[in-house]
């Protein structure tokens, strides 16, 4: 342990695999999707019917449920992950003597409100009745915290930039816990509409649990998903000094752009590789050390087969004994929050000794000639675990964890 | 950029006058970050969307409304312009974001992510209202600002981000070395007129065909879905 290191030592999150770290862990271990039909709005005239939703989100301890549900369903996500996150790091009760720093990321934060005005759900006033702001300002006055705040979003690769802002103002000195994470509730009509018309999305209507299939010859596309996850993080030193269980050490993070196109990926896996080398290189852990890879693969024909090209630049002759999945398998392609989907995909390797799979990889594409973690959970000891998030406007982000 | 938002196209304009102004070298930005704050972007294009989508409904609504108007947007662009490799984020999204945005390029430089930040700043003033575009006094302003290590660069400090709050100062501001002080280099402030000329051209329109104004809502492409609707 070094002066640098930062702890994750709480976890709040909301997917469409559940809301607790338990219920989450359950569910990607044994392999089961939460993809399905769409619902909440009509979807026949849609090209893409399906996704992987969250149908409530949980009302936190101390909140008025009634209060609660009116406020629009992004604010409510965000308050359940940082509240939930700070109950299980054992912190809630001291966040107001603490200067508490906020990261998150939130994509579609407007596009998400205007629609939902525009839908006569109308926007309540905020929690004190004043007119509602950014939902960042919003939480933060809420929880009262008291340290630096931002909302930032790199499209899919925002969770991990968000965790390596939070590292970085704990390393500074501008904050003595943070807040880090990522959320989106992007299953709306009009983004369904805007994605399926880009194309990017299965198709597979009639399969919703098998449609998401990351690798696979037959992918066509990913699937949408909704929800979020945040992430206690402080000094290793302070989370000793208290006694807190710690899931991980953000070890690395590496970050970079394509410069190429504001949605295709890059044909040279160049600026992947980079963000990758960097990430390993700030963790200062070889590539042979890695234990297991959450990749960012969403099941789209071009990206999976760059990411698998990138994977093999870096690993080289260690690519056959570098386990990868993708979790996006079973949980959809969270958006703005996926980065921080599979960082706590990541945790609960680590916690639990086994490998999320794949599911549906029924035909692995030979382009994508990587060391699967096929269908079923795979019980392996996890020291270190890397996560890839690629995002539109050529964002490419790494994060490196390792276990405590 | 034919389908990017005003802020977006206005955005690059100034990036590339300040280019222009700051002698920096403009080949010389292959590892540089790039933070783009804009102010509810998007909203004139979900506008004209959302009618279209109530109309004719999912085929009506643009594949490039989340591409190129979500917070993302306007630093994946610019970064593309630059052929910048380094780090790019949307930051902000609302009056406010400017500190965000500053405090952000302020961590990169501290945790050495790169070695020089752009922060472009973009709104309308004043801000747009959607009962309310008719408006015709509605101009889309931008600034870009060059930000650096301090010790990197010679310019003179205008900035200084201390680890409580972001400050602004028009002096010389006095150096700590247990702040991470920030040297601007140059701000470009691109006038209305400017931006109309800017904005026209580059999306190939032809700027004596309309008179100047370039106002709210102006210049959208109306049917932006139908080239690329899926057969």
């Amino acid at each position: 342990m070094s002066d640098d290191d930062v702890w994750i030592t709480g976890v709040g999150a909301s997917t469409p695999l559940g809301h607790t770290f338990d219920a989450i862990a359950a569910d990607l271990l044994a392999g089961r999707s939460g993809v399905g039909r769409v619902v909440g709005f009509p979807v026949a005239e849609h090209p893409s019917q399906i996704a992987a939703q969250v149908p409530e989100v949980p009302c936190p301890e101390g909140w008025e449920p009634g209060a609660f549900t009116r406020q629009p369903r992004m604010r409510q996500l965000v308050l359940w992950c940082c509240t939930a996150a700070l109950r299980d790091a054992g912190l809630w009760d001291r966040r107001g003597t603490l200067r508490l720093a906020l990261v998150v990321g939130l994509g579609a934060e407007w596009l998400v409100r205007w629609e939902a005005e525009r839908l006569g759900a109308g926007e309540p006033p905020d929690w004190d009745g004043s007119e509602p702001g950014p939902i960042a300002d919003s939480v933060a006055r809420e929880l009262g915290l008291s340290g630096p705040s931002a909302a930032i979003s790199a499209a899919c690769a925002s969770g991990n930039h968000a965790l390596a802002q939070a590292r970085a103002w704990l390393r500074a000195g501008w904050a003595d816990v943070a807040l880090a994470g990522a959320c989106d509730m992007a299953v709306t009509p009009i983004s369904l509409a805007s994605f399926g018309n880009l194309r990017a999305l299965s198709r597979r209507n009639d399969e919703p649990r098998a449609a998401s299939r990351p690798f696979d010859r037959g992918r066509d596309g990913f699937v949408l998903g909704e929800g979020g996850a945040m992430f206690v993080l402080e000094t290793a030193a302070s989370a000793r000094a208290r006694g807190a269980h710690a899931y991980a050490s953000v070890a690395g993070c590496g970050a970079g752009s394509d410069a190429y196109h504001p949605v295709i990926p890059s044909p040279d896996p160049g600026p992947a590789v980079a963000a990758m080398r960097r990430a390993l290189a700030d963790a200062r852990v070889a590539p042979d050390r890695v234990s297991y890879v959450n990749a960012h693969a969403t099941g789209t024909p071009v990206g999976d087969a760059i990411e698998a090209k990138a994977l093999r630049t870096v690993f080289g002759d260690d690519t056959p004994r570098i386990p990868v999945s993708s979790t996006k398998s079973m949980t959809g392609h969270l958006l703005t929050a996926a980065g921080s989907m599979e960082c706590l995909a990541c945790l609960v390797a680590i916690d639990r000794g086994a490998l999320p799979p794949t599911i549906n990889l029924d035909d692995p594409d030979p382009e994508c000639d990587l060391a699967h973690v096929r269908g079923e959970a795979i019980p392996r000891t996890v020291d270190v675990a890397l996560s890839n998030s690629f995002g539109f406007g050529g964002s490419n982000t790494c994060l490196v964890l390792r276990a405590v | 950029l034919k389908h990017a938002d005003d802020q977006t196209v206005v955005g690059l304009v100034a990036l590339l006058r300040a280019i222009g102004v700051s002698g920096l070298d403009p080949t010389g930005f292959g590892h540089w970050g790039i933070v783009a704050a804009p102010r509810y972007l998007g909203r004139p294009t979900f506008d004209t969307i959302f009618p279209r989508f109530l109309a004719e409904g999912a085929w009506g609504v643009s594949p490039y409304l989340i591409p190129h108007d979500s917070l993302h947007s306007p630093s994946g662009t610019f970064s593309q312009v630059l052929k910048a490799h380094g780090p790019n984020l949307g930051v902000g999204g609302a009056p406010g974001g400017e500190a965000e945005a500053l405090l952000t390029a302020a961590t990169w430089l501290r945790e050495d992510q790169a070695p020089g930040v752009w922060v472009i700043l973009t709104g309308w003033a004043p801000g747009l209202s959607p009962d309310d575009y008719t408006r015709t006094d509605a101009c889309c302003e931008a600034i870009a600002l060059a930000v650096v290590p301090s010790g990197a660069g010679s310019g003179r400090i205008l900035l200084d981000i201390a680890p409580d709050l972001v400050s602004m100062s028009g002096q010389d501001a006095p150096r700590d070395d247990e702040s991470p002080e920030l040297d601007l280099l140059r701000a470009w402030f691109v006038t209305p007129s400017e931006r109309d000329r800017a904005v026209r051209a580059d999306r190939g329109h032809d700027p004596a065909a309309r008179p100047l104004g370039g106002r709210a809502g102006e210049g959208r492409e109306p049917a932006e879905a139908d080239a690329e609707r899926p057969a």
